[in-house]
């Protein structure tokens, strides 16, 4: 039992790949490096799939497009005629945060499996809401957005700067982690052909259902913050 | 496992601005240009082929409206020409029962006349006759113009009756 508590503590680690000797030295986590990895395939995947857009799409086009129709749809749906701006960045998290769960498939540390990650993706999350605010109802109306759907309500909408963030946060990272956890004990228990089934489930299933839940909750947010009178 | 560590979060958050940057520049926009683009495409080829069919029927319309102004102008022409007929044809047949009608009346007239003429000579025969007899009988010449007035006379009443 106690070994297979420091086998669990051990793989829970988030180990420092290496670090950059500048500023006395700047760490560089396994889940930054993994991020990478994450950001060139994509990048790439992008680049080649988007060389020769055609007006009659291919198949490759045709997946390019049910994604991006996707997301677009969903912005115009949720967010409404500002859906442009933020269409994009949606889509950005929903890409990394699918591929941040999935790539444990492929035998890499999921991303979000550390904590810190998933809480920069709440907080980055949170700057572009409140920005969205101030931007589309410049700084009184941002402030305003505060004192809705009344003055008493001021105090929770304050709270609700920090709440929103840590939830969408600990969300992703708890779920995450449970599921790493899990997939863990049973390799430990059967290590062949068993994991597999579970896997569908904790890394798949839930690795995008998760990913649905941030955007969905993230574009809500968005939508509210935008709201007219 | 819980441990904060700040420079993950900073890597993090710059990781997601430059994948956003990325994929906005490599995937949403030009994919969602295409898209669009598909859309307006599609728009254009309704609109357009909206216009034809609104072309199209106003031709067929203004085709129709010619085609039934041809016809009512053959159908007058025609039935002018019917009228024009109907009237020279009864014009030429009153002109031809005229025509009998002023012979006949013509013939008529002339028979007439022979049968005056000829009733008028056959008096006047009767009458030579009748003064001859009487002559005759009376044995002297009944040949002055008074007795043959009256012998005319006489026969004339007699015609009469």
């Amino acid at each position: 039992m106690e070994e297979i508590k420091q086998e669990l503590m051990a793989q829970l680690e988030n180990p420092v790949a290496f670090t950059i000797p500048v500023l006395g030295g700047i760490p560089v986590t396994v889940s930054v490096v993994v991020s990478w990895i994450i950001m060139a395939a994509l990048t790439l995947a992008a680049i080649l799939m988007t060389r020769n857009l055609k007006p009659v799409p291919g198949r490759a086009q045709l997946v390019l497009e049910m994604f991006v129709g996707l997301i677009n749809n969903f912005c115009k749906d949720i967010i409404g005629p500002e859906w442009k701006r933020f269409a994009p960045w949606l889509g950005t998290v929903a890409l990394y945060i699918t591929c941040a769960n999935l790539i444990g498939l492929v035998g890499l540390v999921p991303p979000t499996k550390n904590l810190n990650v998933t809480a920069a993706l709440g907080l980055s999350s949170m700057a572009v809401i409140y920005t969205a605010a101030f931007r589309v109802h410049g700084l009184r109306g941002g402030l305003g957005q505060f004192l809705k759907p009344a003055p008493i309500m001021l105090p929770i909408n304050l709270m609700e700067i920090a709440i929103r963030p840590l939830s969408l946060c600990m969300r992703l990272f708890g779920n995450v982690l449970a599921a790493f956890i899990v997939m863990e004990l049973v390799k430990m228990v059967v290590p062949v052909a068993l994991p597999v089934a579970f896997s569908l489930y904790f890394d798949i299933f839930d690795g995008v259902i998760q990913t649905i839940v941030f955007v969905f909750l993230t574009g809500i947010f968005i939508g509210e913050a935008l709201e007219e009178e | 496992m819980l441990d904060i560590d700040l420079w993950t979060v900073l890597w993090t958050g710059v990781n997601l601005v430059i994948l956003y940057l990325l994929m906005r520049h490599f995937l949403f926009k030009p994919v969602t240009a295409m898209m669009e683009q598909r859309t307006q495409a599609i728009q254009d080829g309704l609109s357009q082929a909206e216009t034809a069919r609104q072309e199209a029927q106003a031709l067929k319309e203004e085709n129709e409206a010619k085609l039934s102004q041809v016809r009512s102008q053959a159908d007058q022409i025609v039935s002018q020409a019917k009228q024009q007929g109907q009237r020279e044809y009864d014009q030429i047949i009153a002109s031809a029962q005229a025509e009998a009608q002023a012979i006949r009346s013509d013939a008529q007239a002339q028979a007439d006349a022979q049968r005056r003429q000829m009733l008028q000579d056959a008096q006047q025969q009767v009458a030579a006759l009748a003064l001859l007899a009487a002559a005759k009988v009376s044995g002297r010449a009944l040949d002055a113009d008074s007795d043959r007035d009256m012998v005319e006379e006489f026969v004339r009443e007699a015609g009469d009756l």
